[in-house]
């Protein structure tokens, strides 16, 4: 080997070593005055725009947290951190981050990512190293079907999700006979298809259209013309905000009527109403919370303050997604408070027995770790979202006109 | 002689590395592992026989929901599912390779993105995958450290496997035959390569490997879904990986795994969402730059400096 390969070797291994160092000694702070939170969330990648909305209510939760006071264990306050890295959007890639928070920046509990599956992935490290992750942005039952124990969910179970809508539905004059479901081919949408047909076929409905589409779909020419002969006199659609757009773009164009449209992800929030302008109007959506609520709150005083210091902050309005976040760091505090200590198999513990008021509205979990609870029906009514079912501040308009007679 | 010592030095670093590190530098290497198993199989199909591969990942993919369906649903324990994924992986090669190998260029490049997607969609529909909901692996019983070991080795073992897999072909006529296909394959059949056999033998060797890695992952990560593991992204990966290394070198791909792993992990360490930003000049100016990839500066072979650098720009009139 002659003498120039040895120092090119030379000057790359030095180079790397280097940065492998750089890498397992990251700056930490070394007080241990703090109670540290870690959190693996999409920053860029495909889920990047639902995950800052966690990002953002967690960092909203940790100012308001730390005004308090912090959280109080054995009689003194600390004040709380969160170290967040960004997963890519990728489930292995968040994993990995989730053993780095644990090992590398000893964090003392951890706030979920976004989506089911990266979940799951996630919720595996925790259970490996008995380490409580709350999250806020997961609704598969899947993620709670194995009994790990160490993983706990404020949005409620997907297969819920239309519940409340279907029941809204038995109100209706007259009322309507028949559903059609479309569903999204990914897990949550999956779980809401499913779990939507079995309450309406409880409920007395037939479901004359239950059909699976690829989440990456869009083009629904073929499922609209079906629908156009069947003739359902409600659909329920299992949606992302692409798809949801995508359709009732399509539905207008082909002509395709529905005296009543619901979708799961969409019509709440803001980027939805405003690509699709009038078109929206009358549409149904879900949520396991809406802007309308008013709930006793727990960090904030209640909802509307919530709301307003939020839109304060970010100047935007938040939904659902940020509610839950919210919720996660209110369970978090008063778990630990309860706990009296950061022990991780006391702290869960704590958080299993939760009974909490949040601006999020009332926390319990079920023995699995998923939250209990219910989802609202809401309608856009005048470029406005509004709560219609149950009691909400405007009542439903059914059924919806023809497109070929709104204004 | 010298030669073999440096790399049987690092070889004893690998070995003892987990021992003095935390679970994630574990984690982190098993996955430069990883990485550096895929990309030198990609390597195998793409730099040794020139037909660039877009759907490597979907032996990816195979071998970890081979890995899945036999562990979740077959109950089988992971030493039997672990070859398995690697020889399931090695017979699609073969299958997709009889009719897929005979395009060339650009059109063997589209045929294998599209099988990848096609498998996808497979997986996405089948009852025994799960379908997009994702399937649960069953987790290796052992303590945490002990998990850790058990992954790192196997991914270490698998590495050397295909190291030396490749380092034994290049020496048989099977390695100069495959060279040969790249350098002119009418050739190559004219003086005698069974051309069809090479290439399919290649492929379905690069299949093996890429299956192998997947089968750990899975193991690893405790969940699939089809989406992540059939994605596009992996192969170009694999491929800007190999090609960063060195394509058609032994250790290139290797070692482009190992620099694009490290370098990226610091900068989104310290830059939360502008890091894709940074990484991406980082690979076009070492594309431009050194587009025999950094093997080259690194062992020495070529002399690093500003000469250097002009006569890679001037040659690939940039």
């Amino acid at each position: 080997m002659t003498n120039r390969v040895k120092c090119y070797l030379r000057v790359y291994l030095f180079l790397m070593v280097t940065l492998s160092l750089i890498l397992s000694f990251p700056i930490v702070s070394y007080a241990k005055d703090v109670i540290k939170f870690g959190c693996a969330i999409a920053f860029t990648g495909k889920y990047s725009r639902e995950g800052k909305l966690y990002v953002d209510s967690y960092k909203l939760a940790m100012e308001q947290i730390n005004k308090m006071g912090g959280i109080k264990v054995g009689g003194k306050s600390y004040p709380i951190e969160i170290k967040f890295y960004d997963d890519k959007s990728s489930d292995s890639e968040s994993a990995k981050l989730v053993e780095k928070l644990i090992t590398q920046d000893k964090v003392d509990l951890l706030l979920g990512p976004y989506t089911s599956w990266i979940t799951i992935a996630n919720s595996l490290v925790a259970q490996r190293y008995k380490i409580p992750m709350i999250e806020g942005g997961g609704a598969s039952s899947k993620i709670f079907s194995r009994g790990n124990k160490y993983i706990f969910g404020t949005l409620p179970a997907a297969g819920q999700y239309f519940k409340s809508t279907i029941e809204m539905l038995t109100t209706f004059k007259p009322k309507p006979k028949t559903i059609a479901i479309l569903y999204a081919d990914d897990k949550f949408n999956i779980m809401v298809g499913k779990g939507a047909k079995k309450t309406a076929e409880k409920l007395g409905f037939k479901v004359v259209y239950f059909e699976k589409y690829s989440s990456e779909n869009t083009d629904f020419t073929t499922m609209l013309t079906k629908l156009k002969s069947i003739k359902p006199d409600a659909v329920l659609v299992g949606s992302h905000l692409g798809t949801g757009i995508n359709l009732l773009h399509q539905a207008k164009e082909l002509d395709v009527n529905f005296p009543f449209i619901s979708l799961t992800v969409g019509p709440s929030e803001a980027n939805f109403r405003k690509s699709l302008g009038k078109d929206a109007e009358y549409v149904f959506g879900v949520a396991s919370w809406s802007l309308q609520m008013n709930f006793k709150g727990y960090l904030f005083k209640d909802t509307k303050e919530f709301i307003k210091m939020f839109k304060e902050k970010y100047g935007y309005d938040p939904d659902y997604h940020n509610a839950s976040g919210i919720a996660v760091l209110a369970v978090f505090k008063d778990a630990i408070q309860r706990a009296n200590t950061l022990n991780p198999e006391k702290v869960r513990d704590a958080i299993a027995k939760t009974s909490l008021d949040t601006i999020y509205g009332h926390v319990e979990f079920n023995p699995n770790g998923q939250i209990k609870g219910t989802s609202v029906a809401l309608q856009i009514q005048g470029g406005e979202i509004y709560q219609v079912y149950p009691k909400g501040s405007r009542k439903p308009i059914y059924p919806a006109p023809p497109w070929k007679k709104r204004k | 002689m010298k030669k073999i010592s440096v790399y049987l030095i690092l070889l004893l670093i690998a070995i003892i590395l987990p021992f003095f590190s935390n679970n994630f530098i574990i984690r982190f290497v098993t996955t430069i592992f990883m990485f550096g198993i895929m990309a030198s199989a990609w390597n195998i199909i793409g730099g040794y026989t020139g037909y660039a591969s877009f759907g490597n990942v979907v032996f990816f993919g195979i071998g970890a929901y081979i890995t899945a369906i036999l562990m979740e649903k077959g109950g089988m324990p992971f030493y039997l599912a672990f070859p398995a994924a690697g020889i399931g992986a090695a017979i699609f090669g073969i299958l997709i390779g009889l009719p897929v190998l005979r395009l060339r260029g650009h059109y063997f490049a589209i045929a294998t993105l599209g099988v990848a997607e096609a498998v996808k969609a497979l997986v996405d529909n089948l009852e025994i995958t799960e379908g997009n909901s994702g399937i649960y692996v069953p987790t290796l019983n052992l303590p945490v450290k002990g998990q850790y070991y058990f992954y790192y080795f196997m991914m270490l073992a698998t590495l050397i496997g295909i190291i030396l897999t490749t380092i034994f072909i290049l020496r048989r006529k099977f390695g100069y035959g495959i060279i040969a296909i790249r350098e002119d394959e009418d050739a190559a059949n004219a003086v005698g390569i069974n051309t069809t056999l090479f290439k399919t033998t290649a492929f379905a060797l690069s299949g093996f490997f890429t299956g192998l890695a997947g089968s750990i992952y899975a193991y690893q990560l405790g969940f699939l879904k089809p989406e992540p593991v059939f994605t596009v992204q992996t192969t170009v990966k694999m491929i800007v990986m190999a090609v960063f290394g060195g394509i058609g070198t032994i250790f290139g791909p290797l070692l482009g795994a190992f620099t694009i792993e490290v370098i990226s992990q610091i900068l989104s360490n310290y830059f939360l969402v502008i890091h894709t930003l940074f990484f991406g000049v980082i690979v076009i100016l070492a594309i431009i730059f050194t587009p025999q990839g950094i093997i080259d500066i690194v062992t020495g072979r070529k002399k690093f400096g500003m000469a250097y650098l002009m006569e890679n720009i001037r040659k690939h009139r940039i």
